[in-house]
């Protein structure tokens, strides 16, 4: 499994828990996190991630922890994560800020600096390579942090809601890149079109517990019967939330 | 991030000209009028501080807004902390570098080729402060938002090196700044190795104050627990190299002692011999013709024969047949002549000067050495530099005592040094007070 979480408690604040014992296993291939605003789902990437350390438990991607020093920089090597609020250091120019991160994540400058142009081809802004990045609209920030997790070719990346602020043009380019990466990826989004082509599994948290965890065709199933096809994810989703315990597959 | 990335988006751009402007200005003030003489000029370096030291601090404190406005510590970094540190303030030390070098080309362009070379220990007091301020500016950047952290820092920065150097209680307050104003210019002294160990030790508490603050930073407490903790081991770094810089200054008066010259001085043979250091070779010829008229003369009036003059020091130590030259730049003949009657007094210590009353005067013994050594009283008025011979209440007093016969002079002259060096009344070098009216 590429990253699990083990017994995970963690709270911004010391009485005001936001996961309590959370165990989960994301699995290999593409996977969804799907839930409601508030129910966990940044907090458990930026775990992940190694950006926040729980309070106890631990994070695994095979047999690196987040709470071992020792092994933070091999699994942080291997882990690309795009966070919700993305920013850019002031004045850097797109190919700039690209390569800065894949300095950030262990590249040496010149590889960082060759692989951030191929980067930004595959989010379809190389020709804004010279441009400050300040300067660009929302959706074009967003795409220039796909760009920073893809630029050191992580083993895993996690996106915490990617297409946020991206038209559906953009949307549709970011899932097909997303179907051609060879990573495992979680993520975090509010859309669920296109569950089935795009996705593998899918996670459903809510309140810092699971309420789904299985496979895209289980999830589907969950839908009430008599639901259109074009809204299945959608009434799954609604019909996982609603749920007074966890429903894993 | 690449050299030309860093350089391009770098705030340095626009603050090193008005840095370098201003080290240049006050650089080239100050040395207009010393002696192209290293060991006392680096001292400059020193001296220009406040000018590049806050202008670091606060271009730090930006860099570090930089970093904490793009969020890169929340991105998962594989690079360490202080690599990415280092990645956005070496333009910052490049900065603080640029001054020193631009004040040292400065002090080259107006004095002119020396015969020796920049005080390394000056320059690495120099480097080390610069670190220092650097890093308590990129700190303070990683705690306030830029908007404050570089304005803050930068005008903290500054009073605090300036502030200092105006407060007479306690005089070692000055000392811990780095903000060197000894006196430069003067050839026969070099700096005072503990004026600039003494601010490093200083220097150091405020790192470690910002190294260990930044450790507590990473705990998984409270925040309120974190800043009491960062808060406590703060004031106890900055208390405990706090008191071992002000340690060895706490008697410190002013400017720092005087350290004497070690390296070897040109030297003229004959008898006397006549030493002064490489930057006065010049005069060493003059020197020697106005020692030969002079020396003889004193030798006559019962004074006994110096084995060398010596432009050196008052804190080098010299043996009682050595008598202490005081030159300066562009000495006519008779102020050389001066100069050598008057090296012939020998070191009067600075008594208690609590009380206004002045119990003795070393400015008449030198006026009669003058006028022993063959100069007369126009002359002796003219040299204001030697040892207070010049004030003209003095030829009252050194005409009544010239006209004793040798012996009773020499026995005045041997009588009230041996009182003025031990800080005992000597009323027979007093001229007499003005009659009152009324």
């Amino acid at each position: 499994m590429p990253i699990g979480f083990q017994s995970v408690n963690f709270g911004y604040r010391r009485r005001v828990p936001v996961l309590q014992r959370f165990t989960i296993d994301f699995p290999r291939g593409r996977t969804v996190f799907l839930g409601p605003n508030g129910a966990g789902k940044s907090t458990v990437l930026a775990l992940a991630a190694s950006v926040l350390r729980p309070d106890s438990g631990t994070v695994v991607y095979g047999r690196k922890t987040t709470t071992r020093r020792a092994d933070l920089t091999a699994f942080r090597r291997r882990i690309a994560w795009l966070p919700q609020q993305i920013e850019s250091v002031p004045r850097l120019t797109a190919r700039e800020q690209v390569a800065y991160v894949g300095w950030l994540k262990g590249m040496n400058r010149r590889d960082a600096w060759d692989r951030s142009l191929g980067a930004l081809e595959r989010v379809e802004l190389a020709d804004l390579a010279g441009q400050k990045v300040r300067r660009m609209s929302g959706g074009q920030q967003r795409r220039i942090g796909v760009a920073q997790s893809l630029v050191h070719e992580a083993e895993v990346l996690l996106l915490d809601e990617p297409t946020a602020g991206m038209d559906p043009r953009q949307r549709r380019v970011f899932h097909e890149i997303l179907s051609g990466l060879d990573q495992h990826v979680v993520l975090s989004t509010h859309d669920v079109a296109d569950l089935e082509e795009t996705y593998d599994h899918v996670v459903v948290l809510d309140r810092g517990a699971v309420r789904f965890a299985g496979e895209v065709r289980d999830f589907l199933a969950l839908a009430p019967h008599g639901t259109a096809p074009g809204r299945l994810a959608e009434a799954a989703y609604y019909a996982t939330v609603r749920e007074e315990g966890p429903v894993c597959a | 991030m690449r050299l030309a990335t860093a350089l391009r988006t770098t705030g340095g751009v626009w603050i090193a000209p008005l840095v370098l402007g201003w080290v240049w200005l006050v650089t080239a003030h100050e040395a207009s009028n010393e002696p192209a003489y290293w060991a006392g000029n680096t001292v400059l370096v020193g001296h220009t501080l406040p000018f590049y030291a806050p202008a670091c601090a606060a271009f730090a404190a930006w860099e570090a807004g930089r970093l904490r406005r793009a969020g890169v510590h929340r991105l998962g970094a594989v690079r360490g902390r202080y690599a990415i540190a280092f990645s956005v303030l070496w333009p910052v030390a490049l900065l603080g570098v640029a001054a020193v070098v631009a004040c040292l080309i400065t002090v080259r362009l107006q004095t002119g080729v020396a015969h020796d070379w920049p005080h390394p220990g000056v320059l690495a007091m120099a480097g080390y402060l610069i670190v220092v301020h650097t890093a308590v500016g990129y700190g303070l950047g990683m705690m306030l938002p830029r908007i404050l952290a570089t304005p803050v820092i930068l005008v903290v920065d500054y009073l605090c090196l300036v502030m200092p150097v105006t407060i007479t209680s306690p005089m070692w307050l000055r000392e811990l700044t780095g903000w060197l104003d000894a006196p430069y210019g003067d050839v026969t002294i070099t700096v005072n190795p503990m004026a600039l160990v003494v601010p490093m030790l200083m220097a150091t508490g405020f790192l470690a104050a910002v190294l260990v603050s930044a450790q507590i930073a990473q705990w998984r407490r409270n925040r309120f627990v974190r800043i009491g903790a960062a808060a406590v081991a703060s004031a106890v770094c900055l208390g405990v190299f706090t008191a071992s810089a002000v340690a060895p200054v706490r008697n410190w008066t002013g400017d720092p002692p005087p350290q004497a010259r070690t390296d070897a001085p040109v030297c003229a043979d004959g008898s006397p011999r006549v030493c002064v250091p490489v930057e006065a070779a010049a005069s060493l010829g003059p020197l020697t013709e106005a020692s030969k008229e002079v020396v003889p003369r004193l030798v006559g009036a019962g004074l006994t024969p110096p084995k060398e003059l010596a432009f050196v020091s008052e804190a080098a130590h010299i043996d009682k047949q050595t008598w202490r030259l005081f030159l300066y730049r562009d000495m006519r003949d008779v102020d050389l002549e001066a100069s050598v009657a008057a090296s012939a007094l020998p070191v009067i210590p600075p008594c208690d000067t609590s009380t206004d009353v002045q119990e003795g005067n070393m400015g008449t013994l030198a006026a009669w050495l003058m006028v022993k050594g063959g100069l007369d009283e126009e002359a002796i008025r003219g040299q204001s530099s030697e040892k207070r011979a010049a004030d003209p209440r003095l030829a009252s007093v050194v005409r009544k005592v010239t006209k004793l016969s040798p012996e009773e002079q020499l026995s005045w002259y041997t009588r009230n040094v041996r009182l003025l060096q031990q800080c005992k009344p000597a009323p027979e070098t007093m001229p007499a007070s003005p009659p009152v009216e009324g």
